[in-house]
């Protein structure tokens, strides 16, 4: 019998009852340092101030929240660390579906009722397969997933009775690195012995990443026929369709998924940013105020939620509504830096459509004054949405400023440009659109250019300099990051081995491999810095 | 009968039965635990009285689900070993030193693809009838037989009544066999919900050689 002396447990039931006699029965079972909460709010509390080893917790809680969505945002969130023994408790058989549809799932569940030597048991297994993966997990922590993978397979060699759950992390590691391929090869090899939901995921993954829509999307609407709760699926297939530019496709995708399970925020946020996009005023306001209504129960909840409600109803002129919001969110919520930024962003914006400038001048002022004491990274909604009250405030360079950061950043991306697009048609601009999105394009493709001219006439560290700064700018310009890493290990590779610098490359490529797997750019890079390591006789995986 | 579809049986009198049934054992328990004073008075019969009145809640609840549609079984990976160890756990402390629980496991797979829940409910229903009627012992059983998991309750009591061997579920709306009916239907209808590729699962009884002993059996592709 396993010693479950040194484990400290919590119990999270709205039941007192049940809380007791389940501690009874983890003290049958020698654990002594146990804790119980009756709410998920105050089992959040809890968490936060100590670590636990086992946490066991009631599926349904009343309040409308539930287990599953705590451990979600639990493990989400990592507060909860990989090797804690999550249990769930349910009377009710209907969780099964859920938790096999569910993209995070409980270490185990126990249906109600349920004897003490199951529960002791199965709280053993658990721990067993924890033991199992604890290698696995200390490899990925330490960002090492070749080693990670590696370690998958010599498990795998041993027949272990885990090994299903082994291939699917592998398939996942896989897909993190960007090795399509094998992880298409292992998918495959799966489905062919059993269609598991989670494979043909995978797979529609694999060939997304491999370029091949078509047979993604083929991919992933046999899973939903045959597993129409599995929520990914919807996910993945809505983000394939709006690639593809089916927008309404795409959203209408998502507004099924949430037909299916209307208690995941996470995608009815999804929900109201995709109606956004799509000028879909209505349903956005729909899906962002059930966000921040459910979300009122939800200890995770951000203020992002109220700052999108309160821009779709910016949009349909409902200015006092848009403004209580804002001051609802004062309200809900610490007065950090972050909101007072975002709150007064959108008051500088509702206040010059209700036509009283003098409050959006002021409210504008103070916006930016935030941003420069505190040096925040604004989200790319909040910097086209202060571009936009730049503008109508006749602070045309802060603007131009403001949208020229956010295309360089995302030059590549569809969805950032069609923001930027709408949002200058609405202040009036739209001529100057395609000039401002064409120049800043242009600029990075300028600063590109040069670094790699100073890389060429062997000024490197000047070349390093101006790439390595610029990355930080736009960290999700994959053409600026392989530059910079590319003049860093060349650097390296002529000026002997500089450890901080080829860390910084590795990180560089890491950043960007999982999008852009495919790019013949990166995979030459990727193999420079392989070996380069190598001549140095510095082992990577 | 078809047994993927309830509605083509009677839900009504299947419920009353079910009922009648849950009451029955109820008053069998209340008068255990009126006898159980100060002295230390075993358990053990009380105690399986509580787990037949829940495999009758679960019973309606899966009858009332299926009669809105059909059961569609949550199929993962599980560890078929394991799933023996905890069920025989379980069965030993229901058998309480009295029957002599045993287990076989030795040529389980590795891993296999099933409801862990809705088996372990069927396989739960037939363990506590053999609870009832074994002699002396019971071998659950999990072995790999032709590509197909077979997972096995046998007891040494005077095995399957004659009727029910000949039609396991056409016997269901007598009810002369106190329960076993409805649970061997349901545990049917587990067993051929359980499909992979071409293959469905079956539910399999027979009777040891001259009476000894009932075999129970659920075949999972």
């Amino acid at each position: 019998m396993m010693d479950f002396g040194k484990k400290r447990a919590l119990i999270i039931d709205d039941s007192p009852a049940m809380c007791s006699s389940l501690r009874n029965t983890l003290s049958n079972f020698g654990i002594t340092r146990c804790e119980t909460s009756n709410s998920a709010n105050e089992a959040v509390f809890r968490i936060r101030q100590r670590e636990f080893d086992i946490i066991v917790c009631d599926y349904c809680l009343g309040e409308g929240s539930d287990g599953q969505q705590i451990l979600e945002q639990l493990r989400k969130s990592a507060l909860i660390a990989p090797t804690v023994a999550f249990l769930m408790v349910t009377a009710e058989r209907g969780y099964e579906k859920v938790v096999s549809c569910a993209e995070l799932a409980p270490d185990d569940y126990l249906l109600k009722p349920f004897t003490a030597e199951t529960m002791r048991i199965r709280l053993e297994r658990v721990f067993e397969k924890k033991d199992v993966f604890a290698p696995i997990y200390v490899l990925i922590s330490d960002a090492k997933p070749e080693e990670a993978i590696a370690e998958c397979d010599r498990i795998l060699n041993l027949k272990s009775k885990f090994s299903i759950d082994l291939i699917k992390l592998k398939g996942e590691l896989l897909i993190a690195l960007g090795r399509h391929e094998d992880a298409r090869l292992l998918y495959e090899q799966i489905i062919a012995a059993r269609a598991i939901p989670w494979a043909r995921i995978g797979l529609a993954k694999t060939l997304s990443m491999a370029g091949q829509a078509a047979e993604a999307i083929e991919t992933l609407e046999l899973a939903i026929a045959d597993t129409p709760e599995y929520m990914e699926a919807y996910d993945l297939l809505a983000q394939q369709h709006e690639s593809l530019g089916n927008t309404e496709l795409a959203q209408s995708i998502l507004e099924k998924a949430v037909e299916i399970s209307p208690n995941t925020l996470s995608r009815q946020s999804m929900v109201g940013a995709m109606a956004y996009r799509n000028g879909d005023l209505e349903k956005a306001r729909k899906a962002y105020g059930i966000v921040v209504d459910k979300g009122k129960y939800s200890f995770f909840r951000s203020h992002a939620d109220f700052v999108n409600l309160s821009r779709v109803l910016l949009d349909e002129s409902k200015y006092d509504e848009a403004l209580n919001i804002i001051a609802d969110a004062k309200k809900s919520f610490d007065n950090t830096p972050e909101l007072e930024l975002a709150g007064s962003v959108m008051q500088s914006l509702i206040y010059q459509g209700a036509g009283r400038y003098a409050e959006s001048q002021k409210a504008l002022d103070n916006a930016l004054a935030v941003k420069t004491a505190h040096g925040l990274h604004l989200s790319d909604e909040m910097s086209v949405d202060m571009a936009k009250s730049c503008f109508l405030n006749n602070k045309e360079d802060e603007a131009r400023g403001l949208v020229k950061d956010v295309i360089s950043n995302f030059y590549d991306d569809e969805k950032v440009q069609k923001l930027v697009r709408q949002m200058l048609e609405k202040v009036g601009r739209a001529d100057e659109s395609q000039n401002l999105i064409e120049n800043s394009v242009s600029d990075v493709i300028k600063l590109n250019n040069e670094g790699v001219l100073l890389a060429k006439s062997g000024d490197l560290a000047g070349a390093i300099s101006l790439l390595v700064t610029a990355s930080k700018r736009m960290p999700m310009n994959v053409q600026v990051a392989l530059n910079a890493a590319h003049a860093l290990i060349v650097d390296c590779d002529r000026n002997g081995w500089n450890d901080d610098n080829m860390q910084l490359a590795r990180k560089l490529i890491e950043d960007h491999v999982g999008k852009h797997a495919n790019l013949e750019k990166l995979k030459k890079i990727h193999a420079l810095f392989k070996d380069v390591s190598h001549k140095f006789g510095v082992r990577v995986a | 009968m078809n047994s993927s579809n309830v509605s083509a049986i009677d839900l009504k009198t299947l419920l009353a039965l079910n009922i009648h049934e849950i009451k029955n054992l109820m008053a069998l328990l209340m008068l255990r635990l009126d006898a159980i004073k100060s002295e230390n008075i075993d358990v053990s019969d009380s105690r399986l009285l509580c787990h037949r009145v829940n495999d009758c809640m679960e019973r309606m609840l899966l009858l009332f689900n299926l009669q809105t549609e059909r059961l569609s079984p949550s199929i993962e990976a599980h560890s078929p070993g394991d799933f023996i160890e905890e069920f025989v756990q379980n069965a030993i402390v229901l058998a309480a030193g009295k029957i002599t629980i045993d287990m076989d496991v030795e040529q389980a797979p590795a891993y296999w693809f099933f409801d862990r829940d809705l088996v372990e409910m069927a396989m739960l229903n037939a363990m506590h009838n053999a609870l009832r009627y074994a002699g002396k012992r019971i071998v659950i059983r999990a072995t790999l037989d032709n590509d197909v998991l077979l997972l096995s309750v046998e007891d040494d009591g005077n095995g399957f009544p004659q009727v029910i061997l000949e039609n396991p579920i056409g016997t269901l709306s007598e009810q002369h066999t106190d329960g076993m009916g409805l649970g061997l239907f349901l545990a049917e209808i587990i067993a051929k919900a359980h499909v992979n590729k071409a293959r469905q699962g079956k539910l399999l009884l027979h009777n040891k050689d001259a009476g000894h002993g009932g075999v129970f059996a659920l075949q999972l592709p």
